[in-house]
């Protein structure tokens, strides 16, 4: 332990230039984060400085002991390798997980929300952030001679990780447990390498092994068949009540209603995403049409209903045949109690923020015309329960006498898009499988109720 | 118990298709200062990070202090003081920081002995080691591979580039303080050497051509002059003659085995016109390029 935190030390009297810049450049991001959205549009690319600027000091910290070549001043000493590989890892603990874990734990505890409680979350939303982003570069960065080399990886990796997504026009969101297999596997293997090239130093292997890893990762979703991570999503899914179903007594000529069913009192769900839908006309004359439900703004609430409506043409020339109806949709089950409905709607004023409205999407979300917040219960209770310092919402619903008593807060997102973490939600967001995925195929016969 | 520090067997070692080390065999007694020698290329860093497991040999195996050179744990590399030529540096660090960062590693490290060799061979402490010289910070790799009185010093071409005062501090340095040790020091530049080396390996196309104490080496070999006049060299020489050359009244050759009684008797057999010869002591230097050229010449 003596020689981990000795070999830290130096580490850190070495760097604490740029570690300093990246914690500075993280104050910043988060005071940005905390602004008002309008005025945070202009400083939005600071969160991938951010990420840039951790990148770079991963890089300089594990590169003070290179591992490729024969000449590094280190090799032929004493020291071990498990205690370097420690140290580098204490470090980085120290300048990049800690600070993520106490700015998230800050800002929750400003704004109302007991910290203890979502420790946990708190803890493995940050340990999510250092594994998904630092952990990467890390295991480059042992496989790299300096940080030109680095960067012309990072670079590659990335390149070859957008061309895999291109190629494929699928969305990742639909394969959610794809996701978690990848991130998962990709973790496992990243911190293999890392202890293989520390323990055997073979460089070239080392990179073959990462170029490999890095195409089987960013393919699998891919040509692993869908129906296999249906599969494994039902398998490992919690059983729930919720199902996709579609009512033939209600389809009428070129639409298809698609309502979710069996929801338990109490709870509410909505469909979050809806993709891949493909209706075959089954008959002698098979065709396919591919469909998109209408575009939804991003502000209003997600259906629980959507309606098909087959291309004119299609229907036209395949109507007196059955059809096989598939899709995939992501239903998000909230467990929102009935009350948050009620308060929706409401157009209220704000000292600090304005006219705010409510909506709910089983959360109460309020709108304001200068900050998208929202309320968030967590571990079933209500984040701020006490009168909040300031800017308290209280609604009262006609259902529930009780007052909700809701904290305004900033939406919080790191790195944006389907890679992002709410640091309210706990940041299971890589892992999550709280959206069952329902792949519903199944045959209607509209011979007997099209027009 | 073996009185070897270092022994490697059939050593060998290729890049793709190029052969750099053909089946060497090499011993180093303990306690001697060996030198292995030989022109570029000719396989020495390779052979030296081979015996330090930061490269694999194909064939062969070799041992050092006693264990397997792929198995070295930080136990024996705590007792082994490691320089070479273009060592990268921790640039960042003081030469304050870098002794101070290395003494915890090595439960020998002697504080005074540190303090000799700073004064021996004046490192400011303060400056960074990427402001100091190459051949400041050779000093300063030497200064942390003798602080803890290594069992074996292992020094890959240290003198390539340095200009010879610093050379001469830094061979005043290794010698005033690794008394107690054995070096391993691979070289080109045959003169440098020569002074304090106790053994002599010289490493060709691969294996070694001999390996042997400097000593017996000079000792064996002669520069002969002879004073004759023939009109050609017989066509059959003794074998240990290399590099016969005749010109008016003057033969010259180098003998490799040289005896004062048995080389007179041969010279008398083979150039009985022979008024009078002469054998100077070559230099290694002088010694090695005879060689060298004399196995062009077969080859």
């Amino acid at each position: 332990m003596n020689l981990i935190l000795h070999i830290a030390k130096k580490d850190f009297r070495q760097s604490w230039g740029i570690l300093v810049a990246t914690l500075a450049l993280f104050a910043l991001t988060t005071w940005i984060m905390a602004t008002p959205r309008q005025q945070r549009n202009m400083f939005v690319d600071v969160e991938t400085v951010v990420l840039v600027a951790w990148m770079i000091a991963t890089g300089m910290l594990w590169q003070r002991e290179p591992l490729p070549g024969q000449r590094a001043y280190w090799f032929a000493s004493p020291i071990p390798w498990q205690d370097l590989l420690q140290a580098k890892w204490l470090v980085v603990t120290v300048a990049i997980f800690l600070p993520i874990l106490a700015t998230h734990a800050v800002i929750v505890a400003a704004n109302g929300l007991p910290v203890a409680p979502n420790l946990a979350a708190l803890t493995w939303n940050a340990a999510t952030i250092v594994a998904l982003y630092i952990l990467p570069v890390a295991v480059l960065a042992a496989i790299t001679r300096n940080l030109q080399q680095l960067i012309l990886w990072v670079l590659a990796i990335f390149a070859g990780g957008l061309l895999a997504m291109q190629a494929h026009q699928v969305s990742m969101e639909t394969h959610a447990v794809a996701n978690t297999v990848t991130n998962a596997l990709n973790i496992v293997a990243l911190v293999a390498i890392l202890i293989w090239q520390y323990r055997t130093r073979s460089t070239r292997a080392g990179r073959i092994v990462v170029v490999a890893l890095t195409a089987f990762l960013r393919t699998l979703p891919f040509w692993v068949p869908d129906p296999v991570w249906y599969a494994l999503q039902r398998a490992i899914s919690p059983q729930h009540p919720v199902r996709l179903t579609i009512d033939t007594n209600q389809v009428r000529g070129r639409t298809i209603p698609i309502a979710i069913e069996g929801l338990p009192p109490g709870q509410t769900a909505a469909i979050t995403s809806f993709h891949n839908v493909e209706v075959t006309a089954v008959g002698d004359r098979t065709a396919e049409a591919n469909l998109t439900t209408p575009p939804r703004a991003i502000n209003d609430p997600w259906p629980r209903e959507v309606t098909l409506r087959l291309p004119p043409d299609f229907a036209r020339l395949h109507q007196s045949q059955p059809l096989d109806v598939s899709f995939l949709a992501e239903i998000t089950i909230y467990d929102a109690p009935r009350a948050h409905s009620a308060a929706a709607g409401q157009t209220i004023e704000m000292p600090e923020y304005g006219r705010c409205r409510t909506w709910s999407d089983g959360y109460l979300r309020i709108e304001c015309q200068s900050v998208l917040s929202s309320a968030y219960r967590i571990d079933g209770q209500w984040a701020a329960k006490d009168e909040p310092p300031k800017s308290p919402l209280v609604l009262r619903s006609p259902e529930d006498p009780s007052p909700l008593t809701a904290r305004l807060f900033p939406i919080t997102h790191w790195f944006g898009g389907s890679g992002g973490t709410s640091v309210y939600s706990g940041g299971r967001v890589f892992f999550s499988l709280r959206k069952p995925i329902a792949h519903v195929q199944r045959r209607i016969d509209l011979t007997s109720i099209r027009e | 118990m073996s009185n070897h520090v270092i022994t490697t067997t059939n050593l060998g070692m290729r890049y793709g298709r190029h052969t750099v080390l053909n089946g060497l065999n090499l011993e180093v007694p303990k306690g001697s200062v060996y030198a292995l020698v030989g022109s570029n290329g000719a396989g020495k860093t390779t052979t030296l990070q081979i015996l330090m497991n930061l490269l694999r040999g194909h064939t062969g195996a070799a041992t050092v202090l006693g264990v397997d050179s792929r198995k070295l744990t930080v136990n024996e590399y705590a007792r082994i003081g490691y320089v070479s030529e273009g060592q990268e540096m921790p640039d960042a660090m003081t030469v304050a920081e870098f002794l101070a960062f290395w003494r915890p590693f090595y439960p020998t490290w002697d504080n005074a002995r540190e303090q000799e060799l700073l004064q021996l061979l004046r490192l400011p402490l303060d400056r960074k080691l990427k402001h100091l010289s190459r051949g400041m910070r050779m000093k300063a790799a030497l200064i942390s591979s003798l602080s803890y009185r290594p069992e074996l010093i292992v020094l890959d071409e240290p003198f390539s580039g340095l200009d010879p005062l610093i050379r001469d501090e830094f061979i005043e340095g290794l010698l005033a303080h690794a008394d107690e040790s054995t070096i391993l020091i691979s070289s080109h530049d045959l003169a440098e050497i020569e002074s304090f080396s106790s053994h002599v390996g010289l490493l060709e196309d691969g294996h070694m051509a001999f390996s042997e104490e400097t000593t017996t080496l000079t000792n064996r070999f002669r520069e002969i002059e002879v004073r004759a006049e023939i009109p050609a060299l017989p066509p059959k020489l003794p074998s240990t003659w290399v590099r016969a050359e005749t010109t008016a009244a003057l033969v010259r050759f180098v003998e490799t085995q040289w005896h004062p009684e048995r080389t007179a008797q041969e010279i008398k057999e083979v150039f009985p016109t022979a008024t009078d010869y002469q054998a100077n002591a070559m230099p290694l230097r002088a010694l090695f390029v005879a060689l060298a050229k004399a196995a062009r010449k077969a080859a």
